[in-house]
Formats: structure tokens, C-alpha cells, sequence
């Protein structure tokens, strides 16, 4: 008989109930006092008391990280797709753009309320910033990835540009491009949090502004629960669209 | 055997000099090559023969003289699919199964893919089982025989190969040499062949050019008088190995020792 095997995400799943376990064992064993750290059963009450109130945070928070993510990462794809492809281009701006993460988000985000008001647009403009430099820098360093002796195949039979870019330098850059996508996912639902601290008077961020000023763990812990339900959501979005290229044949 | 002298030569080099900086990778080389003729370059490491190559094959331009393909300039023969190249790695792409990738030239090339015709070419070369595997799936050598088919699948006129079997173990060589004599052959093309190899330079070729280095210069060009269909035993001939040890003796006499640098 074959030994049973758990599914690959069961260790994940275990791991969760894992740390829940022992966050309650710990809560319950030491008494800590719930305007420290409530019990994760306390925080359950929270979310399923009143649900209305996450859902429409997780909404208002999604919605930034959808519209700012998908703007930015496309503006960052294009952007290094013309610096992986423009040799000149790439040695003036790959330093720039490399160093550009280095910056911290947060000290533009000032500039951002001065230019586009205190509203949704400066929520979705901080998350497409947020993604925008490493999406870049993974798309152009994808394009890079061609072998030379691809790029001669393709010249001797005097291959025209666009057909080299989309059925050669695209599939060789596929794998750095979904990385940038992948490490974009999480970095969309910091910056959209972030946004919200700042500017906005919604989502989750914005909630956990709020819970914080009241001190009330208890509801901050559930919309942080919220955060990463989203942004796990996200990311493993992002990992299946991986994989079924993968599969296609990456 | 005489080989139709009449026309113009397939490929024409004229005082072809390439220089990358200061190095003159070649200097003044001059080379006719015959419609349908198989000529072999063989020459020590850097001696400017895969440069030699790719200028024929516009991939290299010249600092000065002229190449000449089919009576055009290389450029052209590019632009009209002419030029079949086989590099030292198969170039296949790691997406694409084994026939996707004999079609995918032609595609580039701006021409009909003939999957039929290439499934055919592929089953012909003995490669009917790995129609559709990933090259991933492969063996060096089998990679290697499915550029091969690639480049004949293209439907050039001249092929230019360069080290094709550099990276393959002594037994798969002649092997796959047997194979690309067999479609050569059968087809009327032309085949520029680079190798550091003498003797696969003597079994495939009906004429070796002789390399030398520093500079990069023609130093001799060769008859090989075997008679073809040759195979591998032909490598077992007297003439065979007089042919062999006379080119060895070409390239000794032409070689840059150390202390001459």
C-alpha cells in the first residue's frame, strides 16, 4: 500500500492552524489581557459579529490595489521592456531605476496629496508608484535574458522586430516578468494600506488606522486578518497565472 | 566529381578584412565557394573561421571587402530566407516542441510553417519519436540533429554551420555527420562547414580550407579526393588518413607557437 501523501498546500494549511493554536494557547496560558492581545476566537467574533464592515474595506482597499497594481505594473512592463530593448537606454537608466527602490514610497506620498488631493486617486497612484520601479526592473532585466545565439537565428533569417520581441525576447523574459509580477502583488496591498493611513476614509488600511486610535486590538487584528487574506489571495492569483504559463510550455 | 562550374559561385568573400579594435580577426581572405559544393574550414582557435562564417552570413559586417551570396550581398540573402545557420549550441527554443521549432524559422522568416513537410524532414533524420517533445527532453545530440532539420527546413540554399558538433561526444559526431551527408546529398545545396576537427573536415568536405591565426588568414584550400557516398568507415582508408596527416601538416607548419607572441 502507498503510504498517503498530504497535498502540497496541507502543510501550509497545518502551519496556519498551527500558529493559530498556539496564538490562543498563549493568550489563554498567560491571561494576557485582551487590550494586548485578544483571543484569535475573540477576534473571529469581530469579523463574523460584523461582517458588512470588513467586506466593504477589503472592497475599497481591493479596488485600489487592482486599479493601481494592474496600472502600474503595466506602465512598469512597458518601461522596461523599452529599457531592456534600447541598449543606450538601458545604461542611462538601469542605475536610476535601481536605485529608485531604495527610495522609501512613503516620502513621495506628500507629493502625491499635493498633485492629486486627498481621494481615490492618490490612493491608486502611491500603489501603481509602489510597483511601478521593481516591475521595471524585472521586465528589463527579463529582456536581457535572450542568448545572443537566438538573436543570430533570428537575424539571419532578417526576422522582423516586433515578431523577435513578441515570439522570442517575450518567452525568454517570461519568467523575470511573472517575478516582478508576483513580488507586485504584495507590494500593491502595502502600498494600498499605506494610501489609506494617509489619504484616504475607507478600506482596511483606514480601519486600521482607526482601531489603532481607539485601542482596539481586537478589530485591528481582524482587518489585519483581512490585509492578509487579500493580499494571500492575490499573490496566489498571481502563482497560478505563473504556473499555467509554466505548463503552456515557459 | 565535377560540379556545375558554369554558374556563379554560390558564395564569393573578396579581400575580406574584420578587425574588432586593434585584433584583426581576418585579413584579406578571399573564397569561392561552387553551387552545391561542400567545403569544410578548419583552423586553430581563433583563427577568424566562425568570424569568416558569419560574415558570410551578414551576421558580421566587414571592416573592409566584400561578401558576396548567390551574386547578392548577404543582407538580401537574409531577407529572401537563403541563409540556413547551425550553431555550436542547437538555439532551440526551450517552449516549443521539436517540430515547433523546425516550423518556427520558417515563420520568422515570414513563410509558410509546413508542419507537414517538417514532420516528415524530422522523421526522415530518425527523430519520428520526439516530434513533440520539449527539447528539454532531449539529448545534445538529438537537439543538435533537430536544428539541423531546422536549417534544411528553411529551404536555403546555403548552409552555414558552425561547429555544429563542438559540443558532441566522438561517437554522436559521426554520426550526425553520416546524417548531414546523407541530406546533403539528397538536396542541391551548398554547405559552408566549420570545425576545429580534421579529420570530420576531410570526411565531409570536397574541399577543406586551411585556417591560421594572428592574423586570421587562408593558408591553403585542400581537394579531398575520396570518393562519395563516404561513411564512417571511410575514416578507415589509407587515403583517408594521408589526406588527414597532409592538412596536420598545413596547420603545423602555419602554427603561432607561444614563444612567437
Amino acid at each position: 500500500m502507498n503510504p498517503v501523501r498530504p497535498p502540497e498546500w496541507g502543510y501550509s494549511v497545518a502551519a496556519l492552524v498551527g500558529a493559530v493554536v498556539l496564538w490562543a494557547g498563549f493568550v489563554s496560558l498567560f491571561d494576557v489581557p485582551a487590550y494586548l492581545l485578544p483571543h484569535p476566537l475573540e477576534v473571529g467574533r469581530r469579523l463574523l459579529g460584523n461582517p458588512g464592515l470588513y467586506a466593504d474595506a477589503a472592497l475599497a482597499t481591493t479596488v485600489k490595489v487592482i486599479v493601481g497594481g494592474a496600472t502600474g505594473t503595466l506602465a512598469g512592463f512597458l518601461l522596461g521592456v523599452a529599457v531592456g530593448e534600447v541598449p543606450p537606454l538601458w545604461r542611462a537608466v538601469s542605475p536610476y531605476l535601481i536605485a529608485a527602490r531604495v527610495l522609501p514610497v512613503v516620502a513621495i506620498a506628500p507629493l502625491l496629496l499635493i498633485y492629486f488631493g486627498t481621494g481615490f486617486a492618490t490612493g491608486v497612484g502611491f500603489v501603481a508608484l509602489m510597483v511601478l520601479f521593481p516591475m521595471a526592473v524585472s521586465t528589463a532585466a527579463g529582456f536581457r535574458q535572450t542568448p545572443q545565439a537566438a538573436l543570430d537565428l533570428a537575424a539571419s533569417v532578417d526576422a522582423p522586430r516586433h515578431r523577435v520581441l513578441l515570439a522570442i525576447r517575450l518567452p525568454y523574459a517570461a519568467p523575470d516578468v511573472i517575478g516582478g509580477l508576483r513580488q507586485s502583488a504584495t507590494l500593491a496591498v502595502v502600498g494600498a494600506v499605506l494610501a489609506e493611513w494617509f489619504v484616504a476614509d475607507s478600506g482596511l488600511g483606514y480601519l486600521i488606522l482607526v482601531a489603532a486610535e481607539n485601542v482596539r486590538p481586537d478589530v485591528l487584528l481582524a482587518a489585519l486578518s483581512v490585509v492578509f487574506l487579500v493580499g494571500f489571495s492575490l499573490y496566489g492569483a498571481v502563482g497560478l497565472l505563473g504556473a499555467r504559463f509554466r505548463r503552456a510550455g515557459g | 566529381m565535377p560540379r556545375r562550374q558554369a554558374e556563379a559561385p554560390a558564395i564569393d568573400v573578396r579581400d575580406l578584412t574584420v578587425r574588432f579594435d586593434d585584433v584583426c580577426a581576418l585579413d584579406s581572405v578571399s573564397l569561392s565557394v561552387d553551387p552545391g559544393e561542400f567545403v569544410t574550414v578548419v583552423g586553430p582557435s581563433g583563427c577568424g573561421k566562425t568570424t569568416l562564417l558569419r560574415s558570410v552570413g551578414g551576421l558580421q559586417s566587414p571592416t573592409a571587402g566584400e561578401v558576396r551570396v548567390g551574386g547578392d550581398d548577404p543582407e538580401s540573402a537574409q531577407d529572401a530566407g537563403d541563409l540556413g545557420f547551425v550553431f555550436q549550441s542547437h538555439t532551440l527554443f526551450p517552449w516549443k516542441t521539436a517540430l515547433e521549432n523546425v516550423t518556427f524559422l520558417r515563420t520568422l522568416a515570414g513563410r509558410e510553417p509546413e508542419r507537414d513537410r517538417a514532420r516528415e524532414r524530422l522523421v526522415a533524420a530518425g527523430l519520428g519519436d520526439v516530434v513533440d517533445a520539449s527539447p528539454r527532453e532531449l539529448s545534445g545530440g538529438m537537439c543538435q540533429r533537430v536544428a539541423i532539420v531546422r536549417a534544411m527546413h528553411l529551404g536555403a540554399s546555403t548552409l552555414l554551420m558552425d561547429e555544429p558538433f563542438g559540443e558532441l561526444d566522438e561517437l554522436t559526431r559521426y554520426d550526425m555527420a553520416a546524417s548531414v551527408l546523407d541530406s546533403w546529398r539528397d538536396s542541391d545545396r551548398t554547405v559552408l562547414f566549420v570545425t576545429h576537427s580534421v579529420p570530420e573536415a576531410v570526411l565531409l568536405g570536397d574541399r577543406v580550407i586551411v585556417m591560421a591565426d594572428s592574423p586570421g588568414r587562408i593558408v591553403d584550400s585542400v581537394s579531398v579526393s575520396l570518393a562519395r557516398p563516404r561513411a564512417e568507415a571511410t575514416m578507415d582508408s589509407t587515403a583517408f588518413t594521408e589526406q588527414v596527416a597532409g592538412i596536420r601538416q598545413i596547420l603545423r607548419r602555419h602554427r603561432t607557437t607561444l614563444a612567437d607572441r
